[in-house]
């Protein structure tokens, strides 16, 4: 009989294997969590300390958390070392505080001042490969403020570097992979958002930085450069583009020392020292054309595009963080290299130099965000 | 038994004294001082997750910051980041952080033992990482132009991409 029972035992753990080895969960956590502080449940949900344990000892690819608005105090590295994979990243989720939903949906996403506030002081906060963190706000001191891994995505986020030691990130991409998307990054002495190996960085926000954005390759797209040293720093990296951003307020608006092969493309270079500065002479490799240059001095070492504009774009409000085109008139509107029949397509497109495109269709509407608000400090 | 009576008498007594304080709990207070505050919004309260870490700037004479209400006491600071503040006796620290944190030549920040010198990096793990020495003899006598992780991460780049 014993015998027997063993056997079947046995049997069973092999037909449930799922039962016995774990399978990918979706988590709830608040900042004081509650019941058993298991995570299963909001009703149930883990604290930070839970949180921290289970994120950086068990987390497995497919996992998903969703972390409720409030302020989480980290007293030691937050650093999720176990990866995703590519069908199966794992996800972590802000979420407005009191969202009940199990799970929450894109209607309980946090924005703007409602996103659970990461307060990391001296330390790291990290997620490894195959991750996509949605939804926070961060402030720190630390070196790499907020990492990610390979392959892994940041989408709204705010992170603040308050640090006095200078060359510290914002919001940091290492390794290779994975993107930002409507990220704000703001570093006092360093990095507001640096790429590593050509991960786009889209419809983001980087300011009151030495380096507004840093490349170690860097594909930059419908973004904002705003009042930094830098407002791009390309060191001596190859292969960066950058299509369709503002670059506004900075010493220098794009800085190089020999950097080549890269695309400069609808561009609004505005209202800096320096539009753009090569130390060298040698970027001839460098493809410029269909930008907008207003600063003090334009170029150094620089060949402007043949279809580039030179004069004021209109923005309605620089200063102030507004950088739509002016009501009144821009010669941004429907400047841009776009599409156009020329490539054998038919219809009338237009496209914008810079981030704000114009509404253009007869319907009226134009795209609705998601409608993250800055933080800034 | 009449002693035990009045031992958890008293105990009762603290706990009902001592009461949750929600306006400093749960919040980011990074930087700040309170030393214009009135220390009995402090004072007999419970604060729990908040964080008061003081980075030590260059220039600072201290690396340790005293940045409440003086007088201040009876708080309970619980899963606090303390890092870099002084928490005056008749106050007590559960769990949470209450390190010596300070950057050194190599441009990261290193926690300091009592005497305080470097001990251990903050991110020594990090260090492990990437091969760099966290012994806290390898430090640079010189204040390096860039960190040292970050020199180290950008050769592993450039040998990935020549």
């Amino acid at each position: 009989m014993k015998k027997f029972l063993l056997a079947l035992t046995l049997s069973l753990g092999l037909l449930f294997p799922a039962v016995c080895f774990g399978a990918a969960a979706t988590m709830y956590v608040t900042v004081a969590g509650d019941g058993d502080k298991d995570g299963t449940s909001w009703a149930n949900a883990f604290d930070l300390a839970n949180w921290e344990t289970d994120c950086e000892g068990s987390a497995e690819a497919g996992d998903i958390y969703y972390v409720a608005g409030g302020t989480y105090t980290l007293t030691d590295n937050f650093s999720c070392q176990n990866d995703g994979t590519a069908a199966l990243p794992i996800k972590v989720i802000g979420v407005t505080s009191g969202t009940t939903a199990e799970p929450p949906t894109v209607s309980d996403w946090a924005y703007g001042a409602n996103r659970p506030l990461i307060a990391a002081g001296a330390n790291a906060l990290s997620w490894d490969d195959y991750w996509i963190a949605y939804n926070f706000q961060v402030t720190t001191t630390h070196s790499n403020g907020f990492e990610l891994g390979s392959y892994s995505t940041g989408y709204n986020n705010y992170v603040y570097n308050s640090s006095e030691t200078a060359g510290r990130y914002a919001i940091r991409q290492y390794n290779f992979g994975g993107a930002f998307y409507f990220c704000e990054g703001k570093s006092t002495s360093g990095i507001g958002i640096g790429a590593q190996n050509g991960e786009p960085v889209a419809f983001s926000y980087a300011h009151d930085s030495t380096d507004c954005y840093k490349s170690g390759s860097l594909f930059l797209i419908s973004s904002v450069a705003d009042t930094c040293t830098d407002g791009v720093d390309l060191v001596s990296q190859d292969g960066n583009s950058l299509i369709n951003n503002v670059i506004y307020g900075c010493t220098n608006g794009i800085n190089a020392t020999d950097s080549a092969f890269n695309s400069f493309i609808n561009n609004i270079i505005d209202g800096n020292t320096n539009g753009a500065v090569w130390s060298t002479a040698n970027e001839l490799t460098n493809f410029w054309d269909y930008n907008i240059w207003n600063n003090t001095t334009d170029v150094s070492n620089v060949t402007k595009g043949v279809h580039d504009i030179t004069g004021d774009p209109g923005l309605t409000a620089p200063a102030d963080g507004d950088f739509t085109l002016s009501s009144s008139g821009s010669n941004a509107i429907a400047a841009a290299m776009q599409l156009n029949t020329n490539v054998g397509v038919t219809g009338a497109y237009k496209v914008n130099i810079g981030v704000d495109q114009d509404d253009n269709t007869a319907a009226g509407g134009g795209s609705g965000g998601p409608g993250w608000v800055s933080m800034s400090q | 038994m009449k002693k035990t009576l009045i031992i958890f008498f008293l105990m009762c007594g603290v706990c009902i004294a001592q009461s949750f304080n929600e306006k400093y709990s749960y919040r980011d207070f990074m930087n700040q001082s309170f030393k214009h505050i009135d220390v009995s919004e402090f004072n007999n309260t419970t604060i729990v997750g908040s964080n008061f870490y003081q980075e030590w700037k260059e220039g600072d004479r201290d690396v340790v910051k005293d940045i409440f209400p003086d007088g201040m006491t009876g708080v309970v600071f619980e899963k606090c980041n303390l890092d870099n503040v002084f928490v005056p006796d008749g106050n007590i620290v559960i769990g949470g952080a209450n390190r010596k944190i300070k950057v050194q030549n190599d441009l990261e920040d290193w926690v300091l033992d009592e005497t305080l010198k470097a001990k251990e990096p903050v991110s020594k793990g990090e260090y492990e990482r990437l091969g760099v020495s966290a012994d806290p003899k390898d430090i640079p006598k010189e204040k390096q132009a860039k960190s040292v992780l970050e020199k180290k991460r950008e050769k592993i780049s450039t040998s990935l991409n020549p």
